[in-house]
């Protein structure tokens, strides 16, 4: 057999079909990772005697780094934002959505699964415009306070999470969409024969059987609003007073604000680490849902 | 597989469950249940609608404000947006896109070629490398392909777009190859038989059947490319070569905010990522937001 005999010898020609993408993954993006995780053990600046020779300083920046307060509070806040729109709203909305849309009439289902959708497909700048429009004074929700209250001023926050939360929920509606319709409608009669209600059936049968599929959900928009950076950014800029300065802007500040590129880099690095977590229980749990149905 | 959780277009989703033959016992419960979710659905329809709703009015409104308001009908937004400086950031967002998906598109082809049909040495390994790599938020690690870009001058418009390329590279890499599992292995042994090349094979044989998720693959590139924010922001210096989403905010922080041109700008540069999409409304699966974490 010809598969056969090209298993047997070193196969040069996969390795030529491979090189393109070995050499892109290297060089711009293993390289990348890497290299911050050195200049991020550096006092590299943007501009200035250190901007070129550059060396290796230890754990200085490690050192600035459990001594920074607002490294601290910026990571307290990167898990507020990701936890409140994530794993709060984006599930909570996306699986109210799917439910509803499930059991209501055709017009209103695919007139609202159609917004939610768009809402989710728009690029981030867009999303982030319209929700600025939106909290900002002079915008709709301060006119509707009957004043030119600044509601993105006084609960920021609150306001990014919602604005990601509407930037997201149609992602996570149509993945859970697909889960409950893999549901067996056999098992859910049978509860409702049973004399369950309906929040009994869903609690008790539903919720178990697309378990798997919510947790994959939450893991997957876990690491959508981790790097969110643009969201944020261009809705409040991290401010009022820090307020909603997640990592990812954090690390841009200090880059390329403050100029202070080495530690920049190591706040980045703590974005990847946390993100290298989520990754690899994606990829644990998928391989796992795969070799549960296979 | 996980990989692939079909996910079909909302319109089209779920099915008639309501269809069933009506009972007659339980028909006020079932109306008075009907009501209350298509209730909550309205609801949470209009909530998501409403701060949509202000980019339509404004981009065609005389007296725009960020405030949603009753429009006072003009084209001049838009006749304003689609010359000089604006047309220029949008054709260099499309050329950055092309470059994006390009790098990506070709890589993947060949890369997913060879996992697919080729004996590669822990080929299990590095799918799941590759699966891994669509989480890790590459789009912010701006400062290391800063400094290497600035030491080499290559913070333009065409070195971004590859970057970006390879940001998508492990989504599009992983829909390719998967796509090409499901080519039957027949169709490339007759064209071997008859001493076609290994390029051959891909360009004649495979990549046709395997179009879809080559499509999917593309598509998905030029997405991310053309929504991303950071990249862009930080590695184009030349102020010629910037791209719709940095006009977009430069114009915001202005002093003299043109809320009508902003939102007419803002509806132009939006709309081919929802015909971009429309036209990928096939089953696509859930890793694909997973390259939704490469938004910058």
């Amino acid at each position: 057999m010809m598969e056969g005999d090209a298993a047997e010898k070193p196969d040069g020609v996969a390795f030529l079909l491979l090189l393109p993408t070995v050499i892109l993954l290297l060089a711009l993006f293993v390289g990348p990772v890497l290299y911050a995780f050195y200049l991020g053990l550096t006092n590299i600046a943007l501009m200035g005697p250190t901007a070129r020779h550059f060396h290796f300083t230890g754990m200085s920046n490690l050192h600035r780094l459990v001594h920074d307060s607002l490294f601290w509070k910026s990571l307290k806040l990167t898990a507020i934002f990701v936890a409140a729109s994530a794993i709060v709203g984006v599930t909570v909305v996306g699986m109210a959505l799917a439910v509803l849309i499930q059991h209501a009439v055709a017009w209103l289902r695919a007139a609202v699964g159609a917004i939610v959708v768009v809402a989710w497909m728009l690029p981030p700048l867009t999303a982030a415009l319209i929700w600025y429009a939106f909290s900002t004074t002079g915008g709709t929700l301060s006119l509707l306070g009957g004043s030119q209250a600044d509601v993105l001023n006084t609960f920021p926050m609150f306001v990014v999470c919602l604005a990601n939360i509407w930037a997201t929920a149609g992602f996570s509606m149509l993945v859970l969409s697909a889960g409950l319709r893999s549901v067996p409608t056999e098992v859910l009669e049978a509860g409702r024969m049973e004399g369950a209600s309906r929040w009994r059936v869903f609690w008790s049968l539903t919720i178990p059987i697309i378990q798997p599929t919510i947790v994959t959900n939450i893991l997957l928009v876990t690491l959508l609003s981790l790097a969110n950076f643009s969201l944020i950014y261009i809705m409040t800029g991290g401010g009022p007073g820090n307020a909603t300065n997640i990592l990812p802007i954090y690390s841009y500040q200090q880059a390329l604000v403050f100029g202070k590129l080495g530690y920049g880099a190591l706040l980045g690095d703590v974005v990847v680490i946390i993100a290298t977590i989520f990754a690899y229980l994606y990829v644990r749990v998928s391989r796992a849902t795969r070799v549960a149905a296979a | 597989m996980t990989q692939s959780i079909a996910v079909r277009s909302p319109a089209t989703a779920a099915q008639p469950l309501a269809g069933a033959v009506p009972e007659e016992t339980s028909s006020a419960a079932e109306r008075r249940e009907s009501l209350i979710v298509n209730g909550l659905l309205a609801v949470l329809g209009i909530m998501f609608l409403a701060p949509l709703l202000w980019i339509f009015f404004a981009s065609v409104d005389v007296n725009a404000s960020w405030a949603l308001s009753w429009p006072h009908f003009t084209l001049a937004h838009f006749r304003e947006v689609t010359r000089g400086d604006f047309l220029v950031s949008l054709v260099n967002t499309l050329l950055l896109s092309l470059v994006a998906s390009a790098v990506s598109t070709i890589a993947a082809i060949l890369g997913g070629y060879a996992l697919s049909r080729r004996r590669v040495p822990l080929a299990d390994g590095l799918m799941v490398t590759i699966l891994f790599l669509t989480g890790i938020p590459l789009a912010i690690m701006i400062v290391p392909v800063f400094q290497v870009y600035a030491q080499f001058n290559l913070l333009n418009l065409w070195a971004t777009g590859v970057f970006l390329g390879v940001c998508s590279l492990p989504f599009a890499l992983w829909l390719i190859k998967t796509g090409m599992d499901a080519v039957p292995k027949e169709l490339e042994e007759a064209a071997r038989m008859e001493q076609a090349s290994v390029l051959q094979i891909i360009l004649y044989v495979t990549v046709p059947v395997a179009l879809p998720s080559i499509f999917a693959a593309l598509i998905y590139s030029f997405i991310n490319a053309w929504g991303a924010f950071l990249p862009p922001l930080v590695l184009i210096s030349d102020q010629s070569q910037i791209t719709g989403p940095i006009k977009i905010y430069g114009l915001i922080g202005n002093s003299d905010v043109r809320y009508g041109d902003i939102a007419a700008f803002s509806l132009i540069y939006s709309l081919p990522v929802v015909i971009l999409y429309i036209l990928m409304s096939r089953p696509f699966s859930g890793g694909f937001s997973m390259g939704g974490a490469v938004k910058g």
